[in-house]
């Protein structure tokens, strides 16, 4: 290395961005090695699906084409996928950052997985991201206010937090269904806004927001009780930090102690904020799958019972992308947000 | 209850069995809740199964035929069937009580598995340090990136279900959960390396491999077993998760699976409250039993912990 970069922060960020191109080219192998290596051959059981109109006849799929296998072998040859897998992924790789990712064998009309992704990434979005901001805002209050307050409060509402925060989201998911929907009919039985074209008109939002109530009110309340716990634990452990016993030592009073060990508490917060907002594009599979809302984490549900491979991997490597994407951001806000690594007073390995 | 304690607490003091470990666990109330309820459902399961009927895909004890008759579909609890049947005459019960009983059985695998391997790679990349530790612990970093459920359906949902054995699944729940458990020993590890006790095991002649047993490993074990108690909750976690989406064992019948029914033979929509409000209930019980239990063995093992109680 003939040049040394000076400035702390930029060596951290670089060192940072290289780490991290380097973990996402080895997700993207990974990711692409793996049903490869793997039996089961996704093109021959959609061929066969479409051919005997899915049914399986009773001597295979030859007795209704007797040239099958040599029209495998041709399928084969065209897609280039008789060569060997370290050979297929490079063109498979460019064509991912050109936005090509290939075909979803799940449906009949093989439609493009990048359209699949984008129809359901906004709903997604729409129910994931409210109630990420919505449990993370009023977890960090509710934690940090038990862990000033002390005493019997935080000890009863810790258990109480930690209790909530085990709950299965979609065992929650099933009671509120049979309450407000079974027994109260307050909300439809299934998240997808139905008969209706996507716009931005109000029936249409308001039939989402229908939709979206309960999943909604379940992984906001499961979100209150983890965000919380952790809140709690970052702010008593500022609390026993040698800065806080020296300002107490001061004189400064117990709310001007609270300010200063909710405001450190919240560096680790805000980064594990980024990292669940990065985790946010796979969708949340059960709760979307039993309740049918159409986001990624019922596409997701979709592509892996038909076996869809393609699909698989493109959505996998597209999760992993933001993913990390959002680590990396991740470890740039806590760098800005920690003096000690903005100043290069302390180096951060890896 | 608080009478129980106080004279447990009262006959520990009486024959200093507060002063021992054991007796400093079994005055811990987060302990004594937690194992007495996951005791209680290991027993539920066990009992259970003598009064369930033997085979959960047999209904021909009490339909009488193989086929699902109408009327044996959809039954409210009765003695007979203490959850009620499911959509193929199935009895829920009996699901939930094998069910139970197999998934803890992958639990023990599964958590068997990844805490072996965790403590193996824990010790080498905390003693050793090097390229081995930057090896070990950059791939830990990487794996504990990405959300270990999403790889782990990943991984099941590439395994054609044929091949799909309750074996299988603990194998692969062990080998997706051991990043984060490799951490903390090779963390815990690295606190004692450099500890006196270990110059004097180097300076009287002791292998590297005679240290790492016969040194270190006594003093990380309490940790080990910590993280035995969290990746079997985690376990169970993840089988019930898989096994709900439709991608856990075939040839058992586990606590996801008996999900995976219910949500799927619309029980929710018949209005069966019992039935998925009671197998959720056990899988809850489980899951905070075995964090109590964890809370309490933490607060014997490693006191300074005590302020904190970090959420498992």
């Amino acid at each position: 290395m003939g040049f040394q970069i000076k400035h702390p922060f930029a060596r951290y960020v670089i060192r940072k961005a290289m780490t991290y191109t380097i973990l996402w080219f080895l997700a993207t192998f990974i990711n692409f090695l793996l049903p490869r290596i793997m039996p089961g051959d996704p093109i021959r059981r959609f061929i066969e699906r479409v051919y005997t109109m899915g049914q399986a006849p009773s001597g295979g799929v030859t007795q209704v084409i007797p040239e099958f296998e040599k029209y495998m072998k041709e399928v084969e040859r065209i897609f280039g996928l008789d060569q060997p897998p370290i050979l297929q992924f490079p063109t498979w790789f460019t064509n991912f950052l050109h936005g090509d990712w290939g075909f979803s064998v799940s449906y009949m009309n093989l439609p493009p997985v990048k359209d699949l992704v984008l129809q359901a990434l906004p709903y997604t979005l729409t129910l994931l991201l409210p109630s990420l901001a919505v449990s993370w805002v009023v977890g960090n209050y509710l934690g940090a206010y038990l862990a000033l307050k002390g005493g019997k409060a935080d000890k009863v509402g810790l258990s109480v937090l930690q209790f909530i925060a085990q709950l299965p989201t979609y065992w929650l998911l099933i009671i509120f269904l049979f309450i407000f929907y079974v027994k109260l009919r307050w909300v439809p039985p299934t998240g997808r806004p139905s008969f209706m074209i996507p716009s931005l008109t109000w029936e249409y939002i308001r039939e989402l927001l229908k939709c979206m109530a309960l999943p909604l009110t379940t992984l906001t309340t499961v979100g209150i009780g983890g965000w919380s716990i952790g809140m709690r634990a970052y702010v008593i452990y500022q609390l026993n930090s040698d800065y806080i016993k020296y300002s107490k030592s001061l004189g400064l009073p117990q709310r001007v102690l609270g300010r200063y060990a909710f405001r450190n508490a919240l560096i680790p917060q805000f980064t594990a904020f980024a990292i669940n907002f990065g985790g946010m594009f796979s969708g949340n599979l059960l709760v979307e799958m039993i309740y049918g809302y159409p986001g990624m984490g019922a596409l997701l549900a979709t592509v892996m019972s038909n076996l869809d491979v393609f699909a698989m991997q493109a959505i996998f490597t597209f999760t992993a992308t933001m993913l990390l994407i959002a680590n990396f951001v991740a470890d740039i806000i806590y760098g800005i947000l920690d003096p000690r690594i903005r100043r290069g007073i302390i180096e951060v390995m890896t | 209850m608080k009478s129980m304690f106080r004279s447990l607490a009262l006959l520990s003091r009486l024959t200093y069995l507060r002063y021992t470990l054991l007796g400093e666990l079994f005055t811990n109330r987060r302990f004594v809740v937690g194992f007495t309820i996951f005791i209680g459902l290991v027993l539920f399961s066990y009992i259970g199964s003598l009064y369930a009927y033997p085979d959960p895909w047999d209904i021909s004890i009490y339909v009488g035929s193989t086929i699902c008759a109408y009327e044996y579909r959809y039954l409210p609890p009765s003695l007979g069937h203490p959850l009620g049947t499911d959509q193929g005459c199935r009895d829920i019960f009996t699901w939930l009580v094998v069910g139970l009983k197999n998934s803890l059985y992958i639990a023990v695998i599964a958590a068997m598995i990844s805490t072996t391997i965790a403590t193996i790679l824990g010790l080498i990349a905390g003693y050793r340090g090097g390229l081995l530790d930057d090896i070990i612990n950059f791939l830990a970093n990487f794996l504990m990136v990405i959300p270990m459920f999403i790889v782990l359906l990943m991984l099941v949902s590439y395994i054609p279900p044929e091949a799909r054995t309750s074996l299988l699944v603990a194998i692969v729940i062990g080998i997706t959960s051991w990043p984060g458990p490799a951490r903390v020993v090779r963390s815990m590890v690295m606190q004692h390396r450099s500890a006196d006790y270990i110059d004097i095991a180097k300076l009287t002649n002791f292998s590297t491999i005679e240290i790492i047993l016969k040194e270190i490993l006594p003093n990380v074990a309490s940790y080990i077993f910590l993280i035995y108690i969290n990746s079997f909750s985690q376990a169970i976690f993840a089988e019930v998760g898989i096994g709900a989406l439709g991608y856990g064992p075939w040839d058992a019948v586990t606590l996801g699976r008996t999900f995976n029914n219910i949500i799927g033979g619309g029980l929710i929509f018949v209005g069966a409250w019992w039935s998925f409000t009671t197998v959720g209930l056990v899988v809850v019980m489980l899951s905070y039993s075995l964090l109590l239990v964890n809370l309490g063995l933490q607060h014997v093992f490693n006191p300074r912990l005590k302020l904190t109680y970090y959420a498992v």
